[in-house]
């Protein structure tokens, strides 16, 4: 169709003439096999015309015995001709949720998002009703950032019910829920869900402002906004948070952020962001203070080292054994006799052979996934070690390595520290601690540069005197949660105060 | 909202400093004064902090008169012709200083990491970055240096503590055996470190609240003055006046020298010259950040890459001279000592006598 025909479409008005309405909604959705169509009669003396419409799916069979439409249908069925007509104009409107659509494209962008359509003969106007809606996963366990104590919901893939699920933990009036539809064919229901006294509204424009930044054929995924919605897309780190917890996102919203959700994903985004953020947990609140600071600790500490261990570890036995004790030392240089490689070969090696292991295990089903660790951990580590392909040493640096970024809680965030790894190695390869330091500073210059919706990536260890160093209070160690008085820089500025003693 | 207005708050001033100072001072003084001044260094290192102070004083006179930023005043007062003029000196000051200091690091990496590697290859590397560092303002500067502050302080004391133990008192005495003459130019050559203080004049429209950058100059140079003469004292007590008349490095010696308890490392002073490297790349890179200022206002026209292009190019040729040539080096510690120090004294000190005071706020 051309843009000419698709534009005289967008605004076919429903009308009166029941015949035509039909006429006009099958031409839409001409061989479409998955819509059922159905004619019926209303009213006392069954004079009165109607055409039903909706998804195979998201209709049962049970549609007329047990759903609104059925129920909708029966109470019109003793009616007369004016009856009905005066009962769809302010009866049918009392049903919860049911919106009426004066187009053909409105009610067929109704149909589509898993509701039924109603046209009645006479009535000017389609009607959505509401019914089962499109098939999707219920609400199971959250695959990823798995916590010790605390809820274990995911989110789901139907964005309707993981806004539910926010406002489940977080039942204020204030909670505001802003939808857009994103993706030109795909429609895709985008919601921003906001506290609104706590948020700064420029960052609520800023980031409608984004979304409608592009005209994009489909959004299938929240990880299509962010990398369309991001402001530096070259740097490896994310510049929006991602959770599947909904805890975490009633968190966000609690501290003034806010939560991006779309239609058929489970993974929500959480903007503004910091460096702290990704490395915060749900359960670091709901933990004692002394085992959630040493959490912290520990993988700030690990985020370090799961990007620049294997190129220290380089630098020292390439360019400055000096450092090292002579028997340790001595320990390494047995370790690698018979080894026909460089050090940097043994670690590429290593290092490559351990990410094509962690893909393999997501991309096999289920059980093999498992199998793989221990195919590739053991057989094949040790294998390589017996062959003299890599020395011991270097297994256990890669292996340690590993551990570090799967102590990092979010995924994006650890993916930006393996892909950084490898600039380390090559660096400190080729200019020993030198090039270690360049590597180091050249990320700090740009973690320096880089910010989410206006906040400093760094904070809350850069401009801590902004919140009066109050945020540093929750960054490398979290101090006892009645001394968290306030919320951080994330929100307004003049309602930061979220806990008091009652006197 | 936390807005990016390049505006860094005192903290953030007092932290740049204290890198830009102490950085190069610790590396190169304690040698210096040794030759210079011998045992008497450590007074020179409080006596000088007496100008410093004066000169901090000078530049909250003057900037109490000040109604814009530094080189806009310097425009206004004294005309196009006579402020191209004093925009040239201080340019040419930044980039024979970040040509020095680019030298220094370089050499400092070339002995103690990477013998045997290019020099230009470890210039054009620590140049790049200075770049890469200058083109987000101000603002990203200063947050690197603010997130790096205790993670290379706290070692340095840690290590300085531990070399305090084998200190030998006996090398700091007798006192007060240099004549007066030494120890004057010991005392200069001290001033000469502390007066990269001289940038905050330039800090004046980065500044949260107007006054933060003198004081921060004054705390900078506390913390700088302890920490040399902490160095100073150590090295001394560790090597002896003679030995350390001969050492380039001597810090970097000490810190090939102290054990660390549980002997998990042999040395650390591969590791320890991060902390050189870091600071002295701070001054390479403010030198360069605020010649591309005075650039800036010298040319007036806009466009932050060119003139960032520019700086880097010569800064590379400055570093490049200081290694060719024995006599440029020489030349320009002449340089620094006696015209420097002069320009970079007169110049604000003429402004504050002969301009009359401007009420309004500092604005660009």
């Amino acid at each position: 169709m051309s843009d000419k025909e698709e534009k005289k479409q967008e605004n076919t008005p429903v009308v009166k003439d029941l015949q035509e309405n039909i006429r006009g909604y099958k031409e839409i959705f001409s061989d479409c096999a998955d819509i059922k169509m159905r004619e019926m009669t209303l009213g006392k003396e069954q004079n009165v015309g109607c055409f039903v419409a909706y998804i195979e799916v998201t209709g049962g069979s049970a549609i007329f015995e047990k759903s609104m439409i059925g129920n909708l249908l029966n109470s019109l069925g003793n009616c007369s001709k004016e009856e009905i007509w005066k009962r769809l104009n302010e009866n049918a409107r009392g049903l919860s949720d049911v919106s009426p659509f004066e187009t053909m494209e409105e009610a067929a962008d109704g149909m589509l998002t898993g509701d039924t359509i109603l046209f009645v003969d006479g009535y000017d106007k389609a009607l959505k009703i509401p019914d089962k809606g499109y098939p999707g996963m219920g609400v199971s366990e959250a695959d990823s950032e798995k916590v010790i104590r605390g809820s274990n919901e995911g989110f789901t893939d139907s964005v309707k019910t993981n806004t539910a699920l926010i406002r489940k933990r977080v039942r204020s009036p204030k909670v505001k829920v802003r939808e857009i539809k994103a993706g030109v064919r795909s429609k895709t229901n985008v919601d921003l869900v906001y506290i609104d006294d706590l948020i700064y509204p420029d960052v609520l424009t800023e980031i409608e402002r984004r979304l409608d930044g592009y005209e994009i054929d489909g959004v299938l995924d929240s990880g299509i906004i962010e990398q369309l919605a991001e402001e530096k897309w070259y740097s490896p780190f994310p510049q929006f948070q991602t959770t599947q917890r909904p805890d975490r996102a009633a968190m966000a919203i609690l501290e003034g952020r806010i939560v991006l959700l779309s239609d058929n994903s489970p993974v929500a985004l959480i903007l503004p962001t910091d460096y702290n953020s990704f490395i915060q947990t749900s359960d670091d609140y709901y933990s004692r203070w002394e085992i959630a600071s040493f959490g912290r600790m520990l993988r700030f500490i690990a985020s370090f080292f799961a990007m620049t261990l294997p190129g220290l570890y380089l630098a020292v036995c390439n360019f400055h054994t000096q450092i090292l004790p002579t028997t340790l030392l001595l320990s390494f240089a047995a370790a690698r006799q018979g080894v026909p490689f460089p050090g940097v070969v043994e670690v590429l090696l290593m290092e490559l052979s351990f990410e094509l292991l962690r893909e393999a295990g997501v991309r096999l089903p289920g059980a093999m996934g498992n199998t793989i660790g221990i195919v590739g951990g053991l057989i094949i580590g040790q294998a390589a070690v017996e062959a003299n392909l890599v020395s011991p040493i270097v297994v256990i640096v890669v292996a340690f390595t590993a551990l570090c970024s799967f102590a990092i809680p979010n995924e994006e965030f650890a993916t930006a520290f393996r892909l950084l790894k490898f600039a380390f190695i090559g660096m400190s390869a080729w200019l020993g601690f030198f090039g270690f330091l360049l590597t180091l500073l050249a990320l700090l210059i740009h973690l320096s540069h880089l910010h989410s919706f206006g906040i400093p990536y760094l904070m809350p260890f850069v401009g801590a005197d902004v919140t009066g160093y109050e945020d540093e209070r929750d960054s490398f160690v979290r101090i006892p949660i009645f001394l968290l008085k306030r919320r951080p820089i994330f929100a307004k500025r003049n309602n930061r105060v979220k806990l008091r003693r009652k006197e | 909202m936390f807005s990016n207005n390049q505006k860094i708050s005192k903290r953030q001033i007092t932290r740049l400093l204290i890198y830009d100072i102490t950085g190069i001072s610790t590396l190169l003084l304690p040698a210096m004064l040794a030759r210079i001044v011998g045992k008497d260094g450590i007074f020179c290192i409080f006596f000088a902090l007496i100008p410093a102070y004066l000169f901090t004083a000078l530049m909250g006179a003057l900037q109490k008169k000040m109604d814009a930023p530094y080189p806009v005043y310097i425009r206004k007062k004294s005309g196009r012709a006579v402020s191209s003029v004093i925009f040239a000196v201080y340019y040419l000051y930044s980039i024979l200083l970040a040509g020095y200091v680019l030298y220094v690091l370089s050499c400092l990496i070339q002995t103690s990491l990477l013998k045997g590697e290019s020099y230009w290859l470890i210039c054009i590397c620590i140049l790049a970055l200075g770049g890469y560092g200058i083109m987000g303002g101000m603002e990203d500067r200063a947050r690197i240096y603010e997130i790096l502050f205790w993670f290379l302080m706290i070692p340095l004391l840690l290590m300085l503590l531990l070399a305090a133990r084998d200190v030998n008192p006996d090398y700091w005495t007798p006192v007060f055996s240099s004549n007066l003459s030494d120890f004057a130019k010991g005392t200069v050559l001290v001033f000469l470190f502390y007066l990269l203080i001289c940038f905050v004049l330039f800090l004046g429209a980065f500044e949260t609240k107007r006054g933060d950058g003198i004081k921060a100059a004054k705390t900078s140079l506390k913390v700088a003055a302890l920490l040399n003469g902490a160095v100073f004292l150590i090295t001394l007590g560790m090597f002896g006046e003679k030995a350390l008349q001969g050492m380039q490095y001597p810090v970097i010696t000490l810190m090939s020298m102290v054990k660390l308890p549980g002997g998990f490392f042999e040395r650390q002073d591969a590791f320890m010259v991060a902390i050189w490297f870091f600071t002295i790349y701070a001054l390479v890179n403010s030198s360069m950040f605020y010649g591309t200022e005075v650039l800036k206002h010298m040319i007036g026209k806009k466009g932050k890459k060119r003139y960032v292009l520019v700086t880097l190019v010569l800064t590379f040729l400055a570093a490049a001279m200081f290694y060719r040539s024995a006599f440029v080096l020489r030349m320009g510690e002449k340089y620094f000592l006696y015209i420097g120090i002069g320009f970079v004294v007169l110049i604000p000190l003429l402004f504050a006598i002969f301009s009359r005071k401007k009420s309004g706020e500092v604005s660009e």
